[in-house]
Formats: structure tokens, C-alpha cells, sequence
């Protein structure tokens, strides 16, 4: 069996990933493969590429130490937050976005969808596809909409059109499935941008490819500010793009704890921890854990934050959770919220809800003996949250 | 197998096969039956049951919503073996239609027996790749059961070769590049696809997506050995306001264009 950070050609991770799709899509996913493999060889992509992350994007991004949240805590942990909510467009996605349209580019390809849960991921393919003047059209689940209204408003102004999905529980799953029959309907003109680590080869593989220049960073920043590695890596985990971006740099180092925060939800409401409580199952074609019930009809899941609100999770993830690699953990909606009120206050950043969940888990490191030295994937800012924490504050 | 003795006896009769497909359990689990019965009446050879799932990637608002309301009054991949055996009474070869998931969940080789108890001939996976088959193609050949291939106008000819190779019963032809019930295939493309998939494989091949009535199913039907109706049937009890009018509507569809196809190709009676 290959090794995690090495993924097999055929787009396995042990028993996970793979290729699950209608035909129509399967010509379109194989010249994907072969333009990613290609384009991994090609330096004028590589430089191309840096000198956007760099120029446009802001990279590299600082990792920052948080002393007072530290103190907070109980001064044990060593706490540094990898600032990717500080990357053009408030969250890490644009590493990703910027790497599949260059990709997009060489395939002739002159349409990009994409699907977004939390706003995030569709605000940075809509200031990509601006950035290059390609068409853009983003698939956003109506429940969404309402709950990240700014990031609606960001899309339009830069030109995206954003299309409402209003089937199943109108959030970012629903908006997935509906990104992919229009990429069925329109595979030969169209690129499919997908967020997360999630779907067919080769989008694991490829997406955690284009977020693995977090952990790079990340890894080195450490290295010169503390000489050694983190005792923890910690990242919150909705399909998983920020935690394979921060963990990529880490899979060889066995020493570093890689722990996947999900989420917890609420009592009443239910809860997105694929990881921790999903069993083997496809959707949107991949194999992976996923939230399910008994007659395998996919199940309705919630979180407050609408980037974790899904039921499945990247294959490599699952692979790292179900080998004991990754410790997957659960944070629950309340203890994200007083999480991201703890680091407003303390720190003066506000972080996105999603992040949060990480964020919230640090009070569980701070009770945990062999944590000394952490480094936490900050992976977006909360502007976009404001909508649901005045409603929050008001309910 | 049983299927493909099936659709070769009824091309070698020079008729084109008419397969309706119909969601178990919508608009409800009687009227579906009763639809099934319908199909079996007009002489539909093969009969397509489509089990519901959460999230139907390839499928277009007509089939997503008549999925839902089927869960909502919960159909299961198990109860709708009843729908099978429905089939198989009425005269007709029963081909179940589920995503990969649900399978997955009974585990493949449970669900096969137990399709096969029911009378199931073959089954069609829209989201299980070519390359995925291992995990199903086999479980069913032990039951007797074909794995229905699927392929589509963007499949490259090395590639349909590739699938025609293993695949038994009928050949599936995604007919449009898209999801079901959304745009409707142009003859000549659809003829073209068809003698690509030809030089691969004399199997007899169906045509499905976009087929909207008898015209199009004459049209479609010229370039292959049958077609498969399944929005349009459908469509029939989300536009009419009760199960009733709505069975009628999609009876009356279905025996139209079965006679636009016996007139076109002037069939011998069976």
C-alpha cells in the first residue's frame, strides 16, 4: 500500500477514493489527470503559479503567535495560528482556486463552475475567474445564501453569477450535486473548480496539491521560530481542504499529532463529524466516510457553519482518521462560537466559524499532557459570519 | 442470460424495444405498481425500475423530485423488489436502476440474491465508473443478473471498446451530453454515437435521456434497438393533480408511442 502522502495512481487512499461517477464525466476527469500530472512537470506553470500566489494572493502568509489567547488557556501551549484568513479573498481557498484555473487555461477549457457552502470558496474562484476574464457561474445552496449574505454580495460584484439551489437540505451538498449535472451537461467547455479534497480522482489529489504550499510554509515558520516541530497540527475538517493543506507537510513526521476537528452541531439539530461517526459509503463520487443511514440514502446533517455543513469527507482524510495517522475530533456549535468570541477579544482577529471549530479545541490541548507546541490552520476570517451571529446573539 | 436473450429475440422480431422508466414508489407505491402493470400491457419487454436516492447526481428535476417524494413515503432498495416482481408478473424484464451507495449498504452480493429472488434481470448503476465494476459485475453474474454498461457521446472509442467488451443484456446509450429530462438527443448525433458504439459490440443498444414522446422515441429508435422513457412518464403525475389522471396520462404516453413505433417499423405481433 502506498503511503498517505503518496497517493496511489489510481486515486486510492487504502480502501478510499476512487472514481464514481457517470461516464459522461469520466473522458473529462481523465484529461484532468493528465493536464494536473503535466502541469506538476512544467516549471513555467510552477513559477506562474507562485508569482500569483505571491503577487495576488499575499503569500507567503504569517504564522503568528497568540499570546494572550496562550495565557488564556493557562500559558502551557505554545500557540501559533498559520494566518491563511489574512489570503486575498479571507480564506485559504485561493491557493486552489488560482492552481485549477491556470489548469483550466491549458485545457482550453472557457467556462469554470464551482459549488460553496460558506461563501469562501465561491467568493475566490469569482476574484479568480475576474482575475483571468473567464465565466464564472457558483451553484449555493439557499440556506447558505441567507447565512453568508456578504459573500453572495462579494460573487456578484466580481462578476460571478450565483445560482440558487433550492432540492434536498440546500446547503453545500445539495449545491455540489447540482454543480456536478451542469459539469455533465457541459463537460467539454466547462472546468469544474471543486473546493475541497472531495469527489473523483483526481480532485483529492489534486485539490490537496494546490493547498499543500500552507504546510510547506507552516513547517518552515516553526522550524525558524521555535527549532522544532509542533507536538499538534490542528485544522477543522468540513470536506477537508484547509486540514490537507496544513497536515500535507506533517504526514512524514510521525512525532506531530494531526488532529481533524469536525463538526458537532447541536443537540437538537444534529451534527457534520463524517469522520468521527460516518461509515463507508459514495458520494459525489468518491468512496469515503460518510454520514449515512441504514438504507444508505444520505443523511441530513448540521452545523452552524456552513462550510462544515456536509456529509461526506475527503477520501485521504478518512484513509488518515481510519489507519490511527489523524485523530478526529468534534466541536460543538456552541463551543465554535465562544471559541471565535475568545480570539476576538483576546487577539483582535476574527475568525471564520468554520475555523472556529479548530480553535475550539485548544481547550481541550490545554488539558492534555503531551501537548506543548501547537500550530492551527486559522483558515478564514469571520466577516462573512456576521448575519449568523446577530442572529444568534438575538434568538 | 435471461436479459439479453430478451432484447436479442426482440430485435431479431425487427422491433424496437420501448423501456419505460419508472421511479418505485412515485407518485405512490400502488400507482407505481399500476404503471409497471401498464408497461408490462403495452409489451414493453424490458421495464426499468428506478430506486430513489438522496442525492441523484446524473438525474434532472423531474427524476430528482420524484425520488424525493418516493423516500418521503419510504421507498428502500428492499421494497422496491416488489416493484421487480410486479415486472416479472406483468411480462416484462425487470432491470432495477440504483445508485452505487445504496447497494453498498445492503452489501453487493446480499442485494444480488435477493434481486434475483425477486425476479430481477439486470442492473444499471449511473455512478458506478467503468473501472468500479469489479466490486458489482461479479456478485451479479453469480445470481444470473447483467451489470448494465453505460455509454456516453463523450466516451472515446478506445473506451467504448473497452466497456462493450464485458457488458451483457443491452448497452446503455446516455443519448445527450447532460442529465436525464433536460435536452433531447438530435437523430443525427444520436446516429453517429450509435455507429461508434457498433464497430465495438452487436449487442443490442438502448438510447435513454431527453426521449420526451412517440416522435422522439421514432427518431431516436432509427440509430438503435430501443429506447427508454423515463421524465417524460414521470412528468405525467407531477403535472396532473392526482395519481389517477396522472397514471392515465402516462398509460395513454406510453401507448402511443409504442404504436408510433410498431407503425414505423412495422413490427410482427408477439
Amino acid at each position: 500500500m502506498s503511503t498517505s502522502d503518496t497517493p496511489a495512481i489510481d486515486g486510492r487512499f487504502g480502501r478510499f477514493g476512487g472514481r464514481f461517477v457517470p461516464e459522461t464525466l469520466m473522458p473529462g476527469l481523465i484529461e484532468l489527470e493528465a493536464a494536473h500530472r503535466a502541469a506538476q512537470q512544467d516549471e513555467a506553470f510552477q513559477v506562474e503559479l507562485s508569482g500569483l500566489l505571491r503577487d495576488f494572493a499575499g503569500r507567503p502568509t504569517p504564522l503568528y503567535r497568540a499570546q494572550r489567547l496562550e495565557a488564556e488557556l493557562g500559558h502551557r501551549l505554545h500557540i501559533w495560528l498559520k494566518r491563511e484568513d489574512l489570503l486575498h479573498t479571507g480564506a485559504h481557498k485561493l491557493n486552489n482556486t488560482l492552481g485549477q484555473v491556470l489548469l483550466a487555461k491549458r485545457m482550453g477549457k472557457t467556462r469554470i463552475i464551482a459549488e460553496t457552502g460558506a461563501g469562501q470558496h465561491g467568493v475566490a474562484t469569482a476574484a479568480t475567474c475576474a482575475r483571468f476574464g473567464i465565466g464564472c457561474t457558483v451553484y449555493m445552496g439557499e440556506v447558505d445564501i441567507e447565512r453568508q449574505a456578504p459573500n453572495l454580495q462579494r460573487m456578484k460584484l466580481m462578476g460571478a453569477e450565483v445560482r440558487p439551489v433550492d432540492s434536498g437540505s440546500r446547503t453545500l451538498k445539495d449545491a455540489t450535486s447540482e454543480a456536478i449535472r451542469d459539469w455533465v451537461a457541459h463537460v467539454e467547455s466547462t472546468h469544474y473548480i471543486i473546493g475541497s479534497v472531495v469527489g473523483p480522482h483526481p480532485y483529492p489529489t489534486l485539490v490537496a496539491d494546490f493547498q499543500r504550499v500552507i504546510g510547506q510554509e507552516a513547517r518552515a515558520q516553526i522550524l525558524n521560530r521555535e527549532g522544532r516541530l509542533p507536538s499538534h497540527a490542528v485544522a477543522c475538517v468540513g470536506g477537508g481542504s484547509n486540514a490537507m493543506g496544513l497536515f500535507g507537510a506533517f504526514l512524514d513526521d510521525p512525532d506531530v499529532q494531526l488532529v481533524a476537528v469536525e463538526a458537532g452541531g447541536s443537540p437538537g439539530e444534529g451534527h457534520a463529524s463524517s469522520l468521527g461517526r460516518g461509515q463507508d459509503g459514495v458520494l459525489h463520487g468518491a468512496m469515503s466516510l460518510l454520514l449515512q443511514d441504514s438504507e444508505g440514502q444520505v443523511a441530513p446533517v448540521h452545523s452552524i457553519s456552513a462550510g462544515l455543513d456536509y456529509p461526506g469527507v475527503g477520501p485521504q482524510l478518512a484513509h488518515l482518521a481510519d489507519r490511527g495517522r489523524m485523530q478526529a475530533v468534534s466541536a460543538t456549535d456552541e463551543e465554535a462560537v465562544a471559541a471565535l468570541h475568545r480570539l476576538s477579544t483576546c487577539e483582535g482577529i476574527l475568525p471564520a466559524l468554520e475555523s472556529s471549530h479548530a480553535l475550539a479545541h485548544l481547550a481541550v490541548l490545554a488539558e492534555d499532557s503531551t501537548a506543548d507546541l501547537v500550530v492551527l490552520n486559522l483558515s478564514g476570517r469571520g466577516d462573512k459570519d456576521l448575519p449568523s451571529l446577530q442572529g444568534r446573539e438575538g434568538s | 442470460m435471461i436479459l439479453e436473450q430478451t432484447t436479442r429475440e426482440f430485435r431479431t422480431a425487427g422491433r424496437k424495444a420501448l423501456v419505460p422508466f419508472v421511479t418505485a414508489g412515485f407518485p405512490d407505491e400502488a400507482t407505481s405498481l399500476a404503471l409497471i402493470r401498464a408497461a408490462g400491457e403495452t409489451g414493453c419487454p424490458v421495464v426499468e425500475i428506478g430506486v430513489p436516492f438522496s442525492d441523484p447526481v446524473a438525474d434532472g428535476p423531474v427524476i430528482q423530485q420524484a425520488s424525493q417524494r418516493a423516500l418521503e413515503q419510504g421507498m428502500t432498495l428492499r421494497r422496491a423488489f416488489d416493484a421487480v416482481t410486479a415486472a416479472r408478473e406483468h411480462g416484462a424484464q425487470p432491470v432495477m436502476m440504483t445508485y452505487l451507495n445504496p447497494i453498498l449498504r445492503m452489501e453487493p452480493a446480499t442485494f444480488a440474491r435477493e434481486a434475483a429472488q425477486a425476479g430481477c434481470a439486470g442492473v444499471i448503476v449511473p455512478d458506478l465508473g467503468f473501472e468500479e465494476t469489479g466490486i458489482l459485475r461479479p456478485v451479479l453474474a453469480d445470481e444470473g443478473l447483467a451489470l448494465i454498461d453505460l455509454a456516453a457521446p463523450t466516451t472515446p472509442d478506445d473506451r467504448l471498446a473497452r466497456i462493450a467488451g464485458p457488458a451483457a443484456g443491452f448497452l446503455y446509450l446516455v443519448a445527450v451530453t447532460g442529465v436525464t429530462g433536460t435536452c433531447s438527443p438530435v437523430a443525427e448525433q444520436l446516429a453517429a454515437f450509435a455507429g461508434r458504439v457498433r464497430a465495438s459490440t452487436d449487442l443490442p443498444l438502448y438510447a435513454g435521456f431527453g426521449i420526451d414522446g412517440p416522435a422522439r422515441a421514432v427518431s431516436s429508435a432509427e440509430a438503435c434497438d430501443g429506447v427508454i422513457m423515463g421524465s417524460a412518464l414521470l412528468r405525467c403525475f407531477l403535472e396532473e393533480s392526482d395519481s389517477a389522471a396522472g397514471l392515465e396520462r402516462a398509460r395513454t404516453l406510453l401507448i402511443e408511442t409504442r404504436q408510433a413505433l410498431d407503425d414505423a417499423w412495422g413490427g410482427i405481433e408477439i
